[in-house]
């Protein structure tokens, strides 16, 4: 999952950081407006975290360009102006939730899953994939009900792909989302994941698409 | 009504007395004037009537006087008329007119030595007491010797001539100043209208049905009414700084204090936890002082008015958003049409409380419904969830109260609602739902 956090507070921008880095995610960070503004739409993220008082151009004025342009991700609004006027303005103007500073990072960690669940179109709370169910609290993943025990890389493209179960995921998507902006995007890398998760969850439950990229189904299992 | 607490009376009062003293100071020289005329037209008759007596006397050769009948025409001859004419000599009776009092025989005026020529002008009571007026003359005539000729009025006749000429000029004053009295009143009346006018116009500026005072007034009046609409604007432009300095007092603490939660969480210390508590109580005291803040013009800004309806469709949507998850049913009943007398942040920042708690009470539906009663407006907000029980719901209204430490949120929402409502001199109620649950009752002015 790759997240994009807007904050200029530096300090409060590094706390969400490493908040989202241990539960899995893919971080990139902008501090002002049109940065922010540029990197949402040039970049494919899962998720967004805005921050409204921005400088250089303020955060509902960064997302209402975005939902002009159709940008349809997932925006968790961050932010000190705690009243509901900000808020209806904020929901109004396309954000998906709200959350008012000082926050709990738990709390803003279950609502970004909660949301990023929901675009993805999984309206139960816990995503199950077979016999695959993520916890989105504890950044863990089962197996009938055991816990799978998987280094953050594998984590990242698990839980990416149980989120977009049955679509075909090309291996430029799955960098995308699971390596940080300056990783070499040409490497091997998701050849040798994907077989390191086939092996812990099964050989069946990853088909690959020759040339297109993998898919992660149940039917696949079932079906062969 | 003290007379220097009204422009109307002093202005009727002080040109009553003006009117008055101009009047009277009139009536007194007229009556005046009119009275010197009168003696004068009363003296040159006195005159007249002299010279005609003694034109009409005629002296014998013997020396005998003799009066040609009545020369002076009937007043004369009438007993006791007042009008007398008589010729003496010295003390001697020489002749006198029919209507003099036939029983006295000396002259009604002494004239005593006749050294003077010319007229002579007496006043004196005669017969009967009567006020009279008289004029003599001495002449010499060839054949008698001196004799003094007198010829007198009654001074009643000038004196019942002013009185009749005061009552009449008195009558004419008084409805002079009757009709001057109604055109004054009738000018001030006409006068004091802008000011009524402006009266109305204030009163419903305070009634939120207008932002400023028109400018159709007089020009005398003009600078006051662009004054007032000035000092309308400044009190608008302080209340929306003391919001935006809110906003920017939010912004800069709570940046910090986001940072310092989230070390203590992760500080293994027990000590952590004092930091945390801190945190927490200072962030409720923030919030509640901001918002007070943000509304310390609630209720004063006269022209604020706000649509119920559209704040309800617009926390609703919000609602279903943060909601989502929750899957609740949100309706309105009756919100249409009302209005509510304030400021429309104030009335979501309220509202938007309660629906926050009851949609994370409620079971499966949260209803918003409102009625005006006069010139307040109720807003209910009823959830399906398991209610409040009876003995806690003073409680819930204090600040940083929460009856159940597991649902997410301050505590401070019901305390902060309960501090608006006041604001506005409105309340806050909770009691039992229609059928079960919570219904939390918003009573608040409304704009007419």
């Amino acid at each position: 999952m790759r997240v994009l956090v807007v904050e200029d507070d530096v300090v409060v921008q590094q706390q969400i950081t490493e908040a989202l880095t241990t539960s899995g995610y893919v971080v990139d960070a902008a501090s002002d407006g049109n940065d922010a503004w540029f990197m949402g739409d040039t970049e494919d993220y899962d998720a967004v975290i805005l921050d409204l008082g921005l400088p250089a151009l303020d955060g509902l004025s960064v997302l209402s360009r975005w939902r002009q342009s159709d940008n349809r991700m997932p925006v968790l609004v961050l932010t000190a102006r705690d009243t509901w006027r900000d808020k209806v303005q904020g929901l109004r103007t396309g954000a998906d939730d709200y959350l008012a500073k000082p926050f709990e990072m738990e709390e803003m960690l279950a609502r970004l899953e909660a949301l990023i669940r929901r675009s993805t179109g999984h309206a139960n709370p816990i995503v199950e994939v077979g016999p695959l169910s993520l916890d989105p609290a504890g950044r863990q993943i089962n197996i009938n009900g055991n816990r799978l025990e998987l280094t953050t890389l594998e984590y990242r493209m698990l839980a990416y792909m149980m989120h977009h179960e049955g679509n075909v995921l090309s291996k430029a998507v799955l960098i995308e989302h699971i390596y940080d902006q300056d990783f070499d995007r040409d490497s091997n890398v998701i050849e040798v994941l994907v077989n390191r998760l086939r092996k812990k969850v099964g050989a069946d439950l990853i088909r690959t698409h020759r040339g297109q990229g993998y898919q992660l189904t149940v039917s696949a299992h079932s079906g062969s | 009504m003290a007379l220097k607490n009204s422009l109307t009376l002093r202005l009727v009062v002080s040109s009553a007395l003006w009117i008055i003293c101009t009047l009277i100071a009139v009536s007194a020289l007229l009556i005046f004037l009119f009275t010197g005329h009168i003696e004068r037209r009363f003296d040159a008759q006195l005159n007249a009537n002299l010279r005609g007596l003694i034109a009409s006397v005629d002296i014998a050769d013997s020396g005998r006087l003799s009066v040609d009948g009545n020369p002076l025409g009937p007043n004369f001859s009438r007993p006791l008329s007042g009008w007398y004419w008589q010729i003496s000599s010295g003390d001697r009776l020489v002749a006198r007119s029919g209507s003099s009092d036939q029983s006295q025989t000396a002259p009604l005026v002494s004239t005593g030595r006749a050294e003077k020529s010319g007229q002579r002008w007496h006043d004196f009571d005669g017969p009967k007491g009567q006020p009279l007026r008289a004029v003599t003359r001495t002449v010499r005539l060839p054949n008698s010797g001196a004799l003094d000729f007198l010829v007198s009025g009654p001074r009643d006749n000038i004196i019942s001539d002013v009185k009749q000429f005061t009552r009449q000029l008195l009558t004419t004053m008084g409805i002079l100043a009757i009709g001057l009295m109604a055109a004054i009143m009738l000018q001030v009346r006409l006068a004091m209208r802008p000011l009524r006018r402006l009266q109305r116009n204030l009163a419903q500026i305070r009634g939120g049905q207008r932002e400023r005072l028109p400018n159709q007034y007089p020009e005398e009046m003009m600078p006051v009414v662009s004054e007032l609409n000035e000092l309308l604007g400044h009190n608008e432009s302080i209340i929306e700084q003391a919001r935006v300095q809110g906003a920017n007092l939010a912004h800069a603490i709570k940046n910090p204090l986001t940072v310092i939660q989230n070390e203590a969480n992760r500080m293994t210390d027990t000590r952590a936890e004092i930091v945390r508590d801190q945190v927490a109580q200072l962030t409720q005291s923030v919030e509640r002082h901001l918002t007070r803040f943000r509304s310390a013009g609630a209720g004063r800004s006269p022209n604020a008015r706000t649509v119920v309806s559209e704040v309800v469709d617009d926390l609703i949507f919000s609602m279903q958003m943060i909601h989502q998850d929750r899957s609740l049913t949100l309706e309105q009943r009756d919100v249409q049409g009302l209005q509510f007398k304030g400021e429309r942040q104030d009335l979501e920042e309220m509202l938007g409380n309660l629906l926050d708690n009851a949609c994370k009470w409620a079971n499966s539906t949260v209803t918003v419904s409102g009625e005006r009663d006069g010139d307040v407006i109720r807003l209910h907000v009823d959830d399906d969830g398991p209610g409040i029980p009876r003995e806690s719901r003073r409680d819930v209204l204090k600040p940083g109260r929460r009856l159940d430490e597991t649902v997410r949120g301050t505590g401070l929402g019901l305390a902060i609602v309960q501090d608006m409502a006041d604001m506005y001199r409105g309340q806050i109620r909770l009691g039992d739902g229609d059928t079960r649950g919570t219904r939390a009752t918003l009573e608040l002015p409304a704009a007419i």
